[in-house]
């Protein structure tokens, strides 16, 4: 693969990241390099018929209860709390 | 060399013949020679404050009421999150960050009477294999000063090190305990996955790593995992099977009882003193009765771009997080998109940002197939090929196909750095435990030793690495001294 100003733009937008000028020239240098070496991996024998595994013991996992056996106390966290309701941040937009 | 374990600091406080005070006293004295060199710390607790917990671990042995750890100093990767004190993960983007809650790992050592009195460097999130991306600056290796000292839990191993810890906390997601131990002379362990709890620790690749033991002997590293391991309701990966370890009853191995299998393909590329100190131990084993056999691997031998690709997808998924606004909240205002990729942007460091975008291209649609499924679907081949291996033997490689590297050495080149892990990689991604201790010294220079077990096989690589010491003679040695 080849690493073109679109590719890296298109990355930088999904993975929400700014790069300056330096960082995206030194970036853009590895990614050809790094992608050619993780694509080894499809390359191996067998590996079209095998499952994918995403958690090593995928038999055993389990789900935590419903209700959390510890809570945090509102007052003792670093936000903005009033009449014991939190003031969520700005989450962007006009206010 | 000047020795120092553990166990035996504890044996002299509960016999009255050595005092906490004067004890955490001669580490801050080290850490004061030190630090200013090695940068194993990114946060320390004033010597007034230790000095009064020491005080009361005093009290408690002069009482007879002493818990398991009373007394010792336990220093702390700075991912795993501490109320009492920053957790950065070694980012600018968590600068000045306190957790409003413990890690279970961290409540476990407090309750056990630990003194948790710093924080230590690490990789910036744990990417990274040296200890040089951090945003506080690199980590030295306190055997040679122009060193790595391995990462990304390379804080932890150089406080170990010289002396300014008795016990410390890693974290590995793919070698980063290990290879730090194989480059200061120290020991770490990479658990079971599930045995210790992951709550509170910041994640990188969630269904990889593991809080994990530090030390400068076996028994210490054994005593510390007794009291971290086992299940957590507040930890869904945790596991309520772990079997539990009494650090003081184990004896070494038999070594007429040992099948170890060596796997010649695997060291091609290795540099030859790793090679040379790794086989010295290996037929002293054999030489005492234990059984060594090759063994070929088809797939383990691609674990390192099987290992990254997952790691990365993890990585870009967890870092998305980290927004500016709601966590860590830095306030702002403007175009939502617009601030938030600046904010990333100047949050993070560049091989964080590299890991990153490498996760989105793999999981990136018309990518994803070829990238993430596939080494979803290796991980298995990897995983089933080494419970089968170390179902009938324990599996031996160096730590790492490199002595420690010089600062920068590495850095420039992104598959340089991810070579480094080449051993160790296979342990995470088959969820086994894995012990790292010294195989010997090479020019002066820490070479490690690593052992693959079975699943839940924690307690035969605590008794193998008590019997290896016996060969090596490389129990609690500290850098520089004596």
């Amino acid at each position: 693969m080849e690493c073109s100003q679109d590719l890296l733009e298109r990355l930088a937008s999904l993975a929400k990241l700014k790069l300056d000028r330096e960082e995206a020239e030194e970036i853009c240098r590895s990614i050809p390099r790094i992608a050619e070496y993780l694509r080894k991996v499809s390359k191996i024998p067998g590996i079209v018929e095998a499952e994918p595994l995403y958690h090593v013991w995928e038999e055993e996992s389990r789900l935590l209860d419903d209700s959390p056996n510890r809570r945090v106390d509102l007052a003792s966290l670093p936000v903005d709390v009033d009449d014991g309701y939190v003031k969520a941040p700005w989450r962007g937009g006009r206010r | 060399m000047t020795r120092e374990e553990a166990w035996r600091i504890l044996q002299g406080f509960r016999r009255e013949e050595l005092d906490p005070v004067e004890h955490a006293g001669r580490v801050y004295e080290r850490i004061e020679r030190w630090e200013s060199r090695v940068n194993a710390f990114i946060e320390i607790a004033s010597w007034d404050l230790v000095h009064d917990m020491a005080l009361d671990a005093a009290r408690s042995y002069r009482e007879g009421r002493f818990r398991p750890l009373e007394g010792l100093l336990v220093a702390v990767k700075d991912n795993i999150s501490t109320s009492f004190t920053v957790t950065t993960a070694g980012s600018r983007m968590l600068d000045g960050y306190t957790p409003p809650y413990d890690a279970t790992t961290v409540s476990k050592l407090l309750e056990a009477g630990a003194i948790v009195h710093g924080k230590t460097n690490l990789d910036e999130f744990a990417m990274g294999s040296t200890t040089e991306t951090s945003y506080y600056g690199p980590t030295r290796n306190p055997w040679s000063l122009d060193r790595v000292p391995g990462g990304s839990s390379g804080g932890s191993a150089a406080a170990l090190a010289y002396g300014g810890a008795d016990l410390a906390l890693g974290s590995d997601t793919g070698g980063s305990v290990r290879l730090p131990a194989a480059y200061t002379a120290t020991v770490g362990l990479k658990p079971t996955y599930g045995h210790v709890s992951r709550y509170g620790l910041i994640p990188y690749a969630n269904s990889l790593e593991q809080v994990s033991p530090m030390a400068r002997s076996v028994r210490d590293l054994a005593l510390i995992y007794s009291i971290i391991s086992g299940g957590d309701p507040l930890d869904a990966t945790s596991l309520d099977t772990t079997p539990p370890v009494d650090p003081w009853s184990l004896d070494p191995a038999d070594p007429g009882t040992l099948r170890i299998c060596i796997v010649p393909s695997l060291m091609e590329g290795a540099e030859r003193p790793v090679v040379r100190s790794f086989m010295k131990v290996v037929e002293w084993l054999e030489s005492q009765g234990a059984i060594v056999e090759e063994a070929k691997l088809e797939y383990a031998t691609h674990a390192l771009p099987v290992y990254y690709t997952i790691a990365f997808a993890e990585a870009a998924s967890n870092l998305a997080r980290y927004d500016g606004l709601l966590y860590p909240s830095k306030g702002g205002s403007g175009v939502w998109e617009e601030y938030v990729s600046e904010a990333r942007g100047a949050g993070f460091g560049l091989e964080v940002k590299r890991r990153i975008i490498m996760g989105v291209y793999a999981l990136s649609e018309g990518y994803r197939d070829e990238y993430y499924l596939a080494a979803s679907k290796a991980r298995r081949l990897v995983r089933d090929e080494i419970h089968g291996l170390t179902g009938r033997c324990i599996l031996a490689t160096p730590a790492s196909p490199v002595l420690p590297p010089r600062l920068g050495e590495r850095l420039g080149d992104p598959i340089k750095l991810f070579l480094m892990d080449a051993y160790t990689v296979i342990a995470n991604l088959a969820g086994v435990p894995a012990l790292v201790q010294p195989s010997g010294l090479e020019d002066g220079l820490p070479v490690g030793i690593q052992w693959i077990a079975g699943r839940a096989g924690e307690e035969l690589l605590f008794r193998l690495g008590l019997l290896v010491e016996e060969y090596t003679g490389m129990a609690g040695v500290i850098a520089g001294e004596g």
